[in-house]
């Protein structure tokens, strides 16, 4: 069993394009939502802004791409020191 | 297959009930293994955060610790993602992302894998902002984020007094709870039935002193009709269930809190008896005094069998993990087995009181009405698709699914099966308990194509 980190221990990952820091153990979902991010995906039919839904992995609509084309759940996914970590926002930016 | 171990039994979930049964199985010498998709073993109520230091309740802590201790195999970030009865025990094929063996086997298999919140539909709701209580109970409680800033909280039952309270204690403004159920003045002549159950009145009260302190309004007998915004919500207006007393608030986030629904999905992949009971969440499975299934062999226990609540999880564990002895030759003494069971009737009655006061939210919830509002999240299938396939002779889930695609995007129709239903119920006039549920197929979720290649070409993916 992993024990629990320190809330000060931090990693460096890169979402959509910027470094940032977080708290190690945070999930990508409480990374993006503290750095104000209100949607994470879009509808794969209208493409309309699809955010954080059920938070606990049922529901997928907060898949986001990883440095190496993984598409994860942002809900349980928890960073990772270097993580690469893409919205479908950065699209349109 | 292959030369792996054989388990006595694999235990599907590291909640109160999985860690329970567990622990009965380490106790009577028989070789278990604990399967749970979680990093940390706990379970949504015992949940240990990956982030913080801060542990759960005493009873979450020491019964973690004692799981920890105790004879048993443990694997924790995997996901369960198929079973096959065999002859004599079952092949259960994961995934982890790290590697590792593909498929287990175990003799018997208890399926202890909780539930899920119930979403209920309206025009809006999938704008981001609009998330479901259980979510951001999780985003505040364990990852230490407030999921927004000005919260309306829609839904019923006293995990809604929870929210807000955890909403307030972070600095988030609560501009109303709205439950559906009107002020329950029933509840004060029920109130003899809580007797034994002081410790989770005073939680639940306590969290109501919260509310009251802080002066955030409660709307009884009032639903969410509608989430209006751009980008995201900006505006939800509730009403009466017929659209009458509407009120409209500033919001960035709605919360949904409509209870829960079972998660045994894995049971009835495998072909568990299941059947529709509302008070209990949904479809659950037919079980005999062990927790056993219709399916000799396999356990279901606590939520994922009914909603009722951690107490009767901690319980049933421990019932299906002797009845998994009983099976495998262990003598379980009978008064033990008595004794049990009696506690267990005590703890049932706290999750009929509630469900009594907070009723299943399609007996107060009307089914939407508008033809336009989204059913299926995934496939942006409409209650009016439905309908209309409905009008030219579609009957069964089965058809709707196949006719209009709901249920076939990446949530495999956990999110609105049972919503299609609902509305296939009233739209033929049939009781939701005689429309034939989903058949679930593996893979139970979305699952990299590595982790499956070259062995069971013929799974079909559900996408």
């Amino acid at each position: 069993m992993g024990g629990s980190v320190g809330i000060t221990d931090t990693v460096r990952v890169v979402v959509d394009g910027c470094e940032v820091e977080a708290p190690a153990g945070q999930t990508i979902a409480a990374l993006l939502v503290s750095l104000g991010y209100r949607s994470f995906s879009r509808s794969k039919v209208s493409g309309s802004r699809r955010g954080l839904f059920c938070g606990q992995g049922v529901c997928f609509e907060c898949e986001v791409t990883l440095g190496d084309g993984e598409k994860v759940r942002a809900c349980v996914t928890p960073v990772e020191p270097g993580m690469v970590i893409r919205t479908d926002q950065a699209k349109e930016a | 297959m292959g030369g792996g171990t054989r388990w006595d039994t694999i235990v599907i979930g590291a909640g109160p009930a999985g860690m329970s049964a567990a622990l009965e199985l380490a106790r009577l010498g028989l070789s278990a293994l604990v399967i749970d998709s979680a990093p940390l073993p706990g379970g949504q109520y015992f949940k240990q955060s990956t982030l913080r230091a801060k542990p759960p309740s005493e009873e979450g802590r020491s019964l973690i610790a004692a799981f920890a201790r105790a004879e048993l195999g443990r694997l924790m970030d995997t996901q369960v993602w198929g079973i096959t009865p065999e002859p004599d025990g079952f092949e259960v094929a994961v995934y982890r992302k790290s590697g590792g063996e593909r498929r287990l086997w175990a003799r018997t298999l208890i399926i202890a894998t909780g539930a899920y919140d119930r979403p209920v539909p309206f025009p809006g709701w999938d704008l981001p902002g609009v998330m479901m209580a259980g979510g951001a109970l999780t985003m505040i409680k364990h990852q230490g984020v407030l999921p927004g800033r000005r919260v309306l909280l829609c839904g019923t039952g006293p995990l809604q007094w929870v929210l807000a309270r955890h909403l307030l204690e972070g600095g988030a403004q609560v501009v109303g709870i709205v439950d559906a159920a009107p002020f329950p003045w029933k509840a004060l002549r029920r109130l003899t039935a809580l007797m034994g159950q002081g410790e989770r009145m005073r939680e639940g009260l306590g969290a109501w002193a919260a509310i009251l302190r802080a002066g955030v309004p409660v709307h009884w007998g009032k639903i969410i009709l509608r989430a209006e915004g751009a980008d995201g919500v900006e505006k939800a207006v509730i009403g009466r269930p017929d659209g009458t007393s509407t009120r409209s608030f500033a919001v960035d986030t709605v919360c949904l809190g409509y209870g829960f629904q079972p998660f045994n999905h894995l049971a009835r992949m495998i072909g568990c008896e299941h059947r529709y009971v509302a008070p209990l969440g949904g479809w659950v499975p037919l079980r005999d005094d062990w927790c056993e299934t219709t399916l000799s062999g396999v356990f279901v226990a606590g939520d994922a069998a009914g909603i009722q609540g951690k107490d009767v999880a901690l319980l049933e564990g421990r019932l299906a993990g002797w009845g998994a002895a009983r099976r495998l030759g262990v003598d379980v003494a009978d008064d033990q087995v008595k004794a049990l069971g009696a506690q267990l009737r005590r703890q049932r009655v706290m999750a009929q009181f509630l469900s009594y006061v907070f009723p299943y939210p399609f007996d107060s919830v009307p089914f939407p009405v508008e033809d336009d509002t989204i059913l299926c999240r995934c496939e942006e299938v409409r209650v009016g698709d439905v309908r209309r396939i409905v009008r030219e002779g579609a009957s069964t889930l089965r058809m709707v699914r196949m006719l209009t695609r709901a249920g076939m995007g990446l949530c495999q129709g956990r999110t609105c099966a049972d919503l299609v239903c609902h509305l296939l119920a009233q739209e033929t006039g049939t009781p939701v308990a005689d429309i034939a549920g989903p058949r679930i197929s593996p893979p139970l979720f979305p699952i990299p194509l590595h982790g499956v290649i070259g062995e069971e070409a013929h799974v079909r993916s559900e996408n």
